[in-house]
């Protein structure tokens, strides 16, 4: 008698279990700055009247920038037809190449000099914006514009924003977008928009699947991306650089806190908050804070093995591992980790610093530090500094509290020199971009 | 034979165990709060406030407004009032601010004339939010009497904004706001706000830190140490030596030192009350020992641990782990810590101190060392520099604890160096670590500037403000140019010009002269209504007619743009700086505009121009 074999279980694919999990596909290929580029040309690319519009699905042209991108970074520009059409001679072709060169958007994970499709640029000017190309096939002048580095995480960024509950919050982000990337006549823009008009664009809109099959829950963590997008893009006191500067790190952020939050919410984890390190002098604080990174990716790993066993099938290694490092490679881009290799640990940088004043702050308003502390960054977005914050989140039956009082003066310290506070007495500290104007 | 017995007797100096009383370390440091103060050997500093708050009361003021940091002395102010507008004694005064000063009591003259009086509310933090501006309300509509109000910067604007605020509240705000924009403690003549935290403990002429020296450190006061059979190795009687000119030719020039430090302190944002520097005046001079204290180490060991306790050294160190905790009370000393000359590594001080000998007189109880080397306890007189101390380590921690006796000598050394040694302000600054200090010191004189001097100054802070974005132009360049925001750092390689700025319309000015109207009302100028120190050197840059931007920049910045004028600007250490100044620029930059058609290119130090004609690009120039 023949006994029939146990049928192993079927691989899932990690789209589909990210999305289940998070709502939007966020892999490691698409961490960084990707989301917020993505964000950027979805806003500047759907098609239709208004900024972030309703509906299900959303049509979109996209710009690929192959012309400048293959000028800066591909050895064989030279055979590129379109060459002298539009550079006159070889002095303007190497000084622009070393002009857009600056403009490059940092890829932490190397240090070699990138390929034209693995290079993108830093969305400062509305021309510069552009989606992910490639050769189809290779060396050849045929451009394909498709998804590369551009995986999901903004466009479930964006669904988020155009299926924001509240109108009136809606309103505002579409005007902050249309001040943002509307009506620039700068000479960036001028010479960069020469420039991308000789490169590929969409002729005809077409809908964006991804945008379309990402899960807006419209839950309070995604209240708190659009409540932050809305204030940065409200700063109209600071130049557009530095709002198209936050809203790329606030992008990056919100993803990987949302993550952390549905991961834990997936498999009824309580209370996911990091511990940042921003003093430097304790060991211990510096300790937990590397176990709390830790902690969050083998989090994010369970939950994702969790969604897969419910659906009767496993996710390969790599799978797992692409959804872990989603979270690590985008905080340490965003400067929320230490440095990208090595022993990592939270800790505030100077960008990461600047992206949650803007986003927490109206306009030229100021919030009392205590408040920025506890309320914004502990209640809001999950982020241990202080002593009220390891308090209620129960760090000090473990922890000196003097470790957290130290902790949370020496992030006012680094704001105050960031000119990200104002120390108006010894008792009255605020926080607001004051300094940066 | 009892004669000498008596004069060789363990004394104990009253007077050390006063100045233990301005000390955040035990319960009774009473002498650091007004209301406790007693008047038998209280300190009465005279200072440019009193004196403004006098004339403004004379003069009929309405409201005067006190604000600042806790322990500017605002109690203080207010008691020498009493004293000085309604002749009371100090005793009487002191009763009346513990008794009648919550603003419920109107405290006429002493003779009972009714056309001196006032109305005081000691610390506005102690009433409620809407209570505190229903009483300003209150205050503005009294028709007799001046009302001072004491309340720190923070909770003074929580009561001017609150909900329930009037008109008078609404005025205060507005009078408040333009105290920064237009440099005015009075704008009327009526309602006053003095702003204590622009009050500095270390002015140019007679600084109230020199001043408490002064009277701390002469007299009779330490004539019983004389008689004390412990003086020859007393640290504190020795730093009182060091720093009294009656005992010691140097000790002005090691004053002169002390103020220099605070001056920097302040001049890097740094807010020094009178109560933290009077704490820090009497640890400087005690070392937190008592003279108990020092009898009891004293008969354990005659020396090798007083160099700890020179106030060269307590200055930037603490002496003992266990004191560090405490310390953190005075938070102006981690402020100073920073700027520890015993950190700086400068060749032509290092080679004198420690290769050649005789630096400082033999046998001196501040730089003889007892260290642990070797496996046995060895005395070091480091006048001799640190020759001794090197022996032939045989093992890793032989070696770690020779390097750390060579550490705490050299920076003990340097540290005296710093305060012996003749140095004109360039070379104090830089000691202090801020090698372009010294500019910064010239430029905040102001109009005594000469203008070619000036010019060149302004020429390398502008070749600075080049580098940091991203642009290497030497220090003759006539323009200051503007970067496009998206290319503003240090490390491009090349990048759009936005707006180029004709250099006379970019002006460096101290803090007190960019405000105009200040000039014109001297009298009621904040500049003289407090101690006074400029502290930040102003970038002006006129854009349209009559239309301006300032910059302020500190000593932190303004030493990171100067250094960044030779070329290369360590961007992580002075990353909060950098983003300042960029961002600065690039707002200007966006503001302003260029002109449309014309495109600047800034490629290899040079400028290229960029012409667009019909889709096809040219760039010209830069040959």
């Amino acid at each position: 008698m023949m006994v029939e074999a146990a049928a192993a279980p079927q691989t899932i694919k990690e789209t589909d279990i990210s999305r289940k999990v998070f709502g939007g596909i966020l892999l490691y290929d698409g961490a960084g700055y990707y989301p917020g580029l993505e964000l950027l040309n979805l806003v500047i690319g759907t098609v239709g009247e208004q900024k972030l519009p309703g509906g299900d699905e959303v049509k979109l042209k996209r710009t690929a920038h192959d012309f400048t991108r293959r000028l800066v970074w591909d050895e064989e520009f030279h055979l590129h037809p379109a060459r002298e059409n539009a550079l006159v001679d070889d002095k303007t072709e190497n000084a622009i190449r070393r002009l857009m060169e600056c403009l490059q958007l940092k890829i932490p994970s190397s240090n070699n000099r990138p390929s034209w499709s693995r290079a993108h640029f830093f969305p400062y000017s509305p021309s510069l914006i552009h989606w992910d190309a490639r050769q189809r096939p290779k060396r050849s002048n045929n451009i394909s514009i498709e998804r590369i580095y551009l995986r999901g995480g903004g466009a479930l960024a964006f669904r988020v924003l155009r299926r924001d509950p509240d109108p009136v919050r809606l309103e505002r982000c579409r005007r902050g977008f249309e001040t943002l990337l509307s009506g620039q006549s700068t000479p960036l823009e001028n010479l960069v928009s020469v420039l991308a008009a000789h490169g590929k664009s969409d002729q005809e809109a077409k809908v964006d699947d991804i945008e379309r099959d990402s899960v807006s829950r419209g839950d309070e963590i995604e209240e708190l991306y659009c409540e932050g997008v809305a204030r940065i893009l409200e700063h109209v006191e600071l130049s557009t650089v530095a709002r198209v500067r936050a809203l790329m790190n606030w992008t990056g952020f919100w993803l990987i806190l949302a993550q952390h939050n549905r991961a834990a919410e997936s498999i009824s984890d309580q209370n996911p908050h990091i511990i940042c390190d921003c003093s430097g002098k304790y060991p211990q604080l510096r300790r937990a804070s590397q176990r709390c990174l830790k902690d969050v990716q083998a989090l994010i790993v369970r939950a994702v093995n969790a969604a897969a066993d419910a659906e009767g099938a496993v996710l390969s290694k790599k799978g797992q591992n692409n959804m872990r490092s989603f979270y690590w490679a985008t905080a340490a881009t965003i400067k929320l980790l230490n440095a990208w290799k090595g022993r990592r640990h939270f800790t505030l940088g100077l960008d990461i610093l600047e992206t949650l004043v803007l986003a927490g702050c109206d306009g030229k308003s100021e919030v009392p530090y205590d408040e920025f502390v506890n309320n914004w960054l502990y209640r809001r977005c999950r982020i241990i500094v202080g002593r009220s914050a390891a308090e209620k989140s129960g760090f000090l039956s473990t922890f000196d509290a003097g470790i957290f009082e130290d902790n949370e003066m020496s992030l006012a310290v680094q704001m105050e020199a960031a000119g990200l506070l104002t120390q108006y007495s010894d008792a009255t500290r605020m926080v607001g971009t004051g300094g940066l104007q | 034979m009892e004669q000498i017995r008596e004069s060789e007797e363990q004394k104990s100096n009253s007077h050390v165990s006063r100045l233990h009383r301005y000390l955040p370390f035990t319960p009774i440091m009473d002498q650091i709060f007004e209301e406790y103060t007693s008047t038998t050997d209280s300190l009465n500093l005279e200072t440019r406030a009193h004196k403004y708050l006098h004339g403004a009361v004379e003069n009929g003021a309405k409201i005067v407004v006190l604000t600042g940091d806790a322990g500017h002395g605002k109690t203080h102010l207010c008691r020498k009032l009493i004293e000085s507008y309604l002749s009371y004694d100090e005793a009487e005064a002191r009763a009346l601010i513990n008794t009648a000063c919550d603003g419920n009591e109107r405290i006429v003259a002493k003779d009972g004339s009714p056309k001196a009086s006032l109305w005081i509310y000691k610390d506005f933090s102690e009433l409620p939010i809407d209570r505190a501006a229903s009483e300003i309300e209150k205050a503005g509509s009294r028709e007799e009497g001046t009302t001072i109000i004491c309340a720190n910067e923070g909770r003074l604007r929580a009561v001017l904004e609150s909900e329930s605020s009037g008109a008078k509240c609404a005025k205060l705000l507005n009078d408040f706001a333009e105290t920064f924009n237009v440099g005015l403690a009075s704008r009327d003549g009526k309602d006053h706000i003095i702003n204590l935290n622009y009050q500095t403990v270390a002015s140019p002429g007679g600084s109230l830190v020199d001043r408490t020296f002064k009277e701390w450190l002469s007299g009779t006061r330490w004539s019983v140490c004389q008689k004390c059979s412990s003086c020859s190795g007393c640290p504190i009687y020795r730093n009182r030596s060091l720093l009294s000119p009656q005992v010691d030719h140097k000790a002005e020039g090691r004053r002169r030192k002390l103020e220099a430090v605070f001056a920097t302190v302040e001049r890097l944002d740094a807010v020094v009350t009178i109560r933290e520097m009077l704490m820090t005046v009497a640890y400087l001079i005690t070392g937190g020992l008592t003279c108990s204290n020092v009898h009891e180490r004293l008969r354990r060991k005659s020396h090798g641990w007083q160099p700890e306790f020179a106030f060269y050294n307590l200055l930037f160190q603490s002496p003992d782990k266990n004191l560090v905790e405490k310390l953190q009370h005075i938070p102006v000393l981690q402020a100073i810590a920073r700027i520890d000359p015993g950190t700086r590594a400068i060749r032509s001080v290092d080679e004198r101190l420690i290769n050649q000998q005789g630096q400082f007189p033999e046998g001196e109880i501040d730089i003889v060392f007892e260290i642990f080397n070797a496996g046995r306890n060895q005395t070091i007189d480091a006048s001799n520099g640190i020759d001794d101390v090197i022996g032939n380590p045989r093992n890793r921690n032989e070696r770690k604890r020779e390097a750390q006796n060579v550490e705490k000598i050299v920076r003990s050394l340097r540290r005296r160096s710093f305060f012996e040694d003749e140095l004109d302000e360039v070379e104090t600054m830089k000691r202090l670590g801020f090698p372009n200090g010294g500019d910064f010191l010239e430029i905040l004189r102001g109009d005594e500037l000469q203008p070619a001097r000036m010019a060149t100054l302004k020429g390398k802070l502008i070749a600075g403000l080049h580098m940091l974005q991203g642009l290497r132009l030497g220090a003759r360049e006539t323009y200051l140019y503007l970067v496009d925001p998206a290319f503003g750092n240090a490390t491009s390689h090349a990048a759009i010009i936005s707006r180029r700025i004709s250099l006379p319309l970019v002006k460096l000015i101290p803090m007190a002269d960019k405000w105009e109207l200040a000039k014109e009302h001297p009298e009621r100028a904040m500049s003289n209504a407090v101690d006074w120190l400029e502290r930040h050197v102003v970038i002006r840059i006129k854009l349209d007619e009559g239309d301006y931007e300032d910059f302020a920049l500190d000593l932190m910045m303004f030493d990171c743009a100067a250094q960044a004028s030779g070329g290369y600007v360590p961007e992580e250490f002075f990353a909060h700086d950098i983003r300042k100044v960029t961002n600065f620029f690039g707002r200007i930059a966006e503001k302003t505009g260029g002109s449309d058609q014309e495109i600047s290119l800034f490629l290899s130090g040079r400028m290229h121009s960029v012409a667009i004609d019909n889709g096809v690009i040219q760039v010209g120039g830069g040959n």
